[in-house]
């Protein structure tokens, strides 16, 4: 478990992987869900990119994540 | 001299904070907590020396500010990633309009809902999408929806379960039931953009708007903040040549000219902010009924004066309400 | 307003206002050797209101109001005006302050080393500080933990124990009646009574400690214990502190510093006895 504070929002958050690992690939720059799964080594693993765009999904709704329009 | 006053002078002089007593300043804070406008206070007497109880008292009022700033901005963040798709014009309002924009009225002041104005076509667009981003209703009775929808100059206030934060979405400044009728395509044409996507008011409208919320939208409770605004608000845009001439244009084309007049009449006699005279008219005795009104709170944060508090609820129905629909608005809440 | 009443608990200023004279003397009682508040300014206001002009004599009821109020409380009767008095302050406390991190936590000191103990009401963490309060443990306080950010350390708040029920019973047995506040009866918790903390308690309330234990006590199970990790520990804390999210950044730091700081134990217990004795051994182990 991982414990963040959001500086913009004033929230704290306890994540779960692979919701830390996200936000640390996000580091490098903006990306989509396959991309992401790239920078953490599951390049052209459909289940790996499924999972990470469920949880990009609920990083968005929680403010941690900005989807670009 | 009666603390709310002794509050008023002291926001507009920091210095005479320096010869106030212990009693003295018990009810400051006080009055300044009740009226909320103690973070204001504590901005404005920062670094002075004073009491270490009260400066104290004072930090945890910039804390509280700090908090409540962080709160609205990030709501006004996540209203404008939930509307960006949309793509209409999204002014924020009030506070957060103030501390998104850097204004002096901003800085330590208590900052509630987030308002934000849509044009009035857009409303159910924004609705749907707020909705979509996990937004909720707080009052699903239709009784009250019906209200909101025909007779309010906002949607039935909506709720973010997670953040617990209220969003209320206006199409105007003023119910539409109410006689003044601003110009609300004009206050959305001439806001000013903040370059994330979101908007303000124009320097005079903001004022206009806030001379709108002190005398038709409630009961004047706030008021002594309200006028503060204004003061904050006049002084910053002071500087701009022609800024009287401009207000007064804006304050006519929204039909608010006698509130506007009143409004900064109010705070010259509170906060001594300097006005031209001309355009503010000169001072009339019902001023001095409004001040009282405005005042009325002892030094332990109670309200007095209850009978002239009911008198102006009243008042303050009867100007957003035309009579027969005030009537049936009393009845229907009466048999609820 | 009528009457009123200032004292200052450990950092704390309030002062009571009252629109009756019997909670004020009550209040006047049971703070007997409290100080005033510095400067005569007081942080906190609270107001004993009736709830109706005319219900000051007829079935007289207390409205709690302040600089922070809660919406619908219910009145309650004058005859636990007292208990409204109580209520009132700590209502203040749990959504003004801004100067600690508040925890939700009795606490006592031994060798300017803190424990630290947060649990629901009923976990038995009031009357447990209590207990310990009278064995030679100094009482910093049996229902607010005060954190500072700045340095870490706890300060005293050592208020009038609130004692329940069955506890009333046990304190009143070896602790001289002059320091009980009136038996208030039949409120929505049963029956309540506080009892004034020991006079070094209140001498010394201006002297912090350092935190080295922090339990999770829990009564009416079979003798447990339990190791809590700096996550969970980090989590129940900020679900009890009425302040967390208020103090932003700077409560982040000061929750997080003492969850990994200080080692967390859940202990589950049957009886006060066995509480008491599993208190004093872990403690004896805690590391220094």
């Amino acid at each position: 478990m991982t414990i963040l504070y959001h500086r913009p929002s004033g929230m704290t958050h306890v994540l779960l992987p692979p919701a830390p690992n996200i936000l640390a690939a996000l580091d490098a720059g903006p990306a989509d869900a396959a991309r992401i799964a790239e920078r953490l080594g599951f390049a052209a693993d459909d289940e790996a990119v499924d999972v990470i765009a469920a949880r990009l999904a609920e990083l968005a709704q929680s403010g941690l994540v900005a989807i670009e329009d | 001299m009666r603390p709310a006053l002794l509050l008023a002078s002291v926001l507009a002089d920091p210095q005479r904070a320096l010869s106030l007593a212990g009693e003295d300043w018990q009810a400051l804070l006080t009055v300044a907590r009740a009226e909320l406008l103690l973070g204001s206070l504590a901005h404005r007497l920062d670094g002075l020396a004073l009491p270490p109880a009260v400066v104290a008292i004072l930090a945890d009022a910039r804390v509280s500010a700090t908090h409540g700033r962080t709160q609205a901005l990030w709501e006004a963040e996540m209203a404008r990633r939930a509307l960006a798709p949309l793509g209409v014009p999204v002014v924020v309002l009030k506070g957060t309009a103030f501390v998104a924009a850097g204004l002096s009225a901003g800085v330590g002041r208590s900052i509630g809902d987030l308002d934000i104005l849509v044009p009035r076509t857009a409303l159910n667009v924004v609705e749907h999408a707020l909705i979509d981003a996990g937004w909720e209703w707080v009052k699903p009775d239709p009784y009250d929806h019906l209200y909101y929808r025909r007779w309010m100059h906002e949607l039935p206030p909506l709720t973010h379960p997670e953040r617990d934060r209220m969003i209320d979405v206006h199409h105007t400044i003023l119910p539409p039931t109410a006689r003044p009728t601003p110009d609300a395509a004009a206050l959305i044409a001439d806001a000013l953009p903040l370059g994330n996507g979101l908007a303000v008011l124009s320097p005079a409208d903001m004022i206009v708007h806030a001379a709108a919320h002190l005398f038709a939208d409630g009961d004047l409770a706030g008021g002594m903040r309200n006028l503060w605004d204004i003061d904050r608000l006049l002084r910053e845009f002071a500087d701009h040549p022609d800024f009287a001439e401009t207000l007064r244009a804006r304050a006519t084309r929204h039909n608010l000219c006698a509130a506007t007049a009143r409004a900064i009449r109010l705070a010259r006699r509170l906060y001594e902010t300097p006005v031209d005279q001309t355009w503010a008219g000169r001072s009339q005795v019902t001023d001095g009924l409004y001040l009282r009104r405005l005042t009325a709170r002892d030094g332990w944060g109670r309200e007095r004066r209850p009978a002239s508090r009911f008198a102006f609820y009243v008042r303050s129905h009867w100007i957003r309400m035309p009579p027969l629909l005030l009537a049936r608005h009393l009845w229907t809440k009466a048999r609820r | 307003m009528r009457h009123g009443f200032a004292v200052r608990v450990g950092p704390v200023g309030f002062r009571i206002g009252s629109e009756w004279q019997a909670p004020v003397a009550a209040l006047a009682r049971l703070y007997e050797g409290y100080p005033a508040p510095p400067d005569g300014v007081a942080d906190f206001t609270v107001r004993l209101e009736a709830a109706r002009p005319w219900r000051r004599w007829a079935r007289p009821a207390i409205t709690i109001r302040g600089d922070f109020t809660l919406p619908d409380t219910a009145p309650l009767p004058l005859a636990q005006g007292l208990l409204a008095a109580e209520m009132g302050m700590n209502l203040q406390m749990a959504l003004g302050a801004r100067r600690w991190l508040l925890l939700h936590a009795s606490c006592v000191e031994r060798d300017g080393r803190a424990l630290l103990m947060s649990g629901h009401s009923g976990a038995g963490k009031s009357t447990l500080s209590a207990l310990l309060g009278e064995r030679g443990w100094r009482l910093l306080g049996d229902e607010f933990a005060l954190l500072d950010p700045a340095t870490g350390l706890v300060h005293p708040f050592p208020r009038p124990v609130s004692l329940k029920n069955e506890s009333i019973a046990v304190m009143a047995a070896d602790i001289s009646h002059e320091r009980f506040g009136p038996l208030i009866a039949g409120t929505p918790k049963g029956d309540i009574r506080h009892l004034r903390p020991a006079a070094d308690a209140i001498a010394r309330m201006a002297e912090p400690a350092r935190p080295a234990l922090l339990l999770f006590p829990q009564f009416g199970q079979t003798e447990d214990l339990r190791p809590v990790g700096p996550v969970e520990s980090f989590v129940r804390l900020t679900q009890a502190s009425t302040n967390y999210v208020a103090l932003g950044e700077t409560g982040y730091a000061a929750l997080t510093a003492l969850a990994q700081g200080i080692p967390a134990i859940g202990v589950d217990y049957p009886d006060t006895a066995s509480a008491l004795r599993l208190v004093e051994a872990l403690w004896a182990e805690a590391p220094r």
